[in-house]
């Protein structure tokens, strides 16, 4: 595990220990059942949960700290809806989106990074066919990704997805390419012999990988 | 591609099918091109957006692309490339089994004419098609859910790409990549 991935602007983590592959480390209650919109409160709770663990320091919590985060999770969800409170939506999935964007471009090359930026700033309908703006937890999915991979991918291409994924293309030692899709919940996998699709954190992934 | 009025109620859409050896272009933005062609991610919408550019020729077909992509207001669409595909061909995509250990459905596409009349602000593309996706080769019922990444990337592959600059000129082109790998099992 490259531990480096876990520091963002000089920031250590909150908790000593690695998060596991993908999301679903902080499992909220009852989301499943509940209307749409409850769902999607418990996502985006989900998911800021998640990136807090891994060393996330929203500048609201540098400006004005709101006491520390207890070990409980549901104490930390209390704390988070807090913060919440403070921003706009829009304002706090632009805060977790810029958090995301240079934790990722931290570990990518110059050329690779420089892409993600501009990726990121693309708007909804960015095709003029609806297209979605680069979703921050497809961001968060590519970023353990990286961090769980053995080796840095070579030639990295980057585009965005017509639902906000992020899609990435390099070569492979055979000199055929590995395209990969990074969404919210699941990574597809295409190369000239796959086309699957793996739930995030689901282990299989990095086995297939390893045998191309 | 890239209209954003939905086409007109009245035009009776879905009724004609375009020839098998008619070309149709995709248009490629700024976020689908690296190095030349476009994202392997391209077609996995179940209805993708072409225009018919043996009825107008490359160019003006280029220039109607490059009007609905680079919209007033919207300064940040950037058409840098456009895909050319014969019908014939993405068809027979389609009907390509992809060789792998777990073959998820098999895709069944069908391009339809799917004309969008001037409207407001908009002067419509009387050249516009779509690819469509089915569930069955009946194509009785469409598709739900995506194309797969896999069959979307052989699309991508497929494509002759051509790039192009600001004023909508050729600059340069590529040749479509071998897209049917043979299967190894075979």
């Amino acid at each position: 595990m490259n531990t480096e991935c876990f520091a963002v602007d000089g920031f250590s983590p909150f908790t000593p220990e690695p998060p596991r592959f993908g999301l679903g480390t902080y499992t909220l209650p009852h989301a499943e059942n509940e209307k749409p919109l409850l769902r999607r409160g418990f996502d985006a709770f989900g998911y800021v949960l998640n990136i807090v663990s891994v060393g996330w320091n929203p500048p609201a919590m540098r400006t004005r700290p709101r006491g520390v985060l207890t070990s409980a999770s549901w104490s930390k969800s209390r704390e988070l809806f807090n913060v919440h409170t403070l921003y706009s939506k829009r304002a706090y999935n632009d805060i977790v989106k810029d958090s995301c964007v240079s934790a990722v471009a931290a570990i990518l090359d110059a050329k690779s990074a420089e892409r993600l930026l501009r990726l990121s700033r693309s708007e909804n309908n960015w095709d003029g066919e609806g297209g979605k703006a680069l979703s921050a937890l497809a961001l968060f999915n590519f970023y353990n990704f990286l961090c769980q991979s053995k080796e840095a991918p070579r030639s990295l291409r980057l585009f965005l997805g017509a639902d906000g994924e992020l899609v990435t293309s390099w070569d492979l030692k055979d000199g055929s390419t590995i395209d990969m899709s990074f969404g919210d919940h699941q990574i597809e996998l295409a190369t000239d012999l796959y086309d699957e699709i793996f739930p995030v954190g689901d282990a299989r992934l990095f086995q297939l990988i390893s045998e191309l | 591609m890239a209209t954003e009025s939905k086409p007109e109620r009245k035009y009776p859409a879905r009724q004609v099918v375009l020839a098998d050896e008619e070309n149709v272009l995709r248009a490629i933005v700024e976020e689908e091109w690296e190095e030349g062609r476009g994202s392997p991610s391209i077609f996995r919408r179940t209805n993708t957006s072409v225009t018919r550019m043996d009825q107008i020729g490359r160019e003006n077909a280029i220039s109607i692309l490059k009007r609905d992509v680079e919209k007033p207001g919207r300064p940040e669409r950037e058409l840098r490339g456009v895909g050319k595909i014969s019908v014939e061909l993405i068809k027979k995509v389609a009907a390509t089994s992809v060789p792998v250990p777990k073959p998820g459905p098999r895709i069944h596409l069908q391009v339809w004419e799917e004309k969008i009349d001037p409207e407001g602000d908009n002067p419509g593309n009387p050249y516009h098609a779509e690819i469509v996706a089915y569930e069955a080769e009946d194509l009785q019922v469409e598709k739900r859910g995506k194309i797969s990444l896999g069959y979307s990337r052989m699309l991508s592959k497929a494509l002759h790409v051509y790039a192009v600059d600001s004023d909508g000129n050729v600059t340069s082109e590529s040749e479509p990549l071998e897209w049917d790998q043979p299967d190894p099992a075979q």
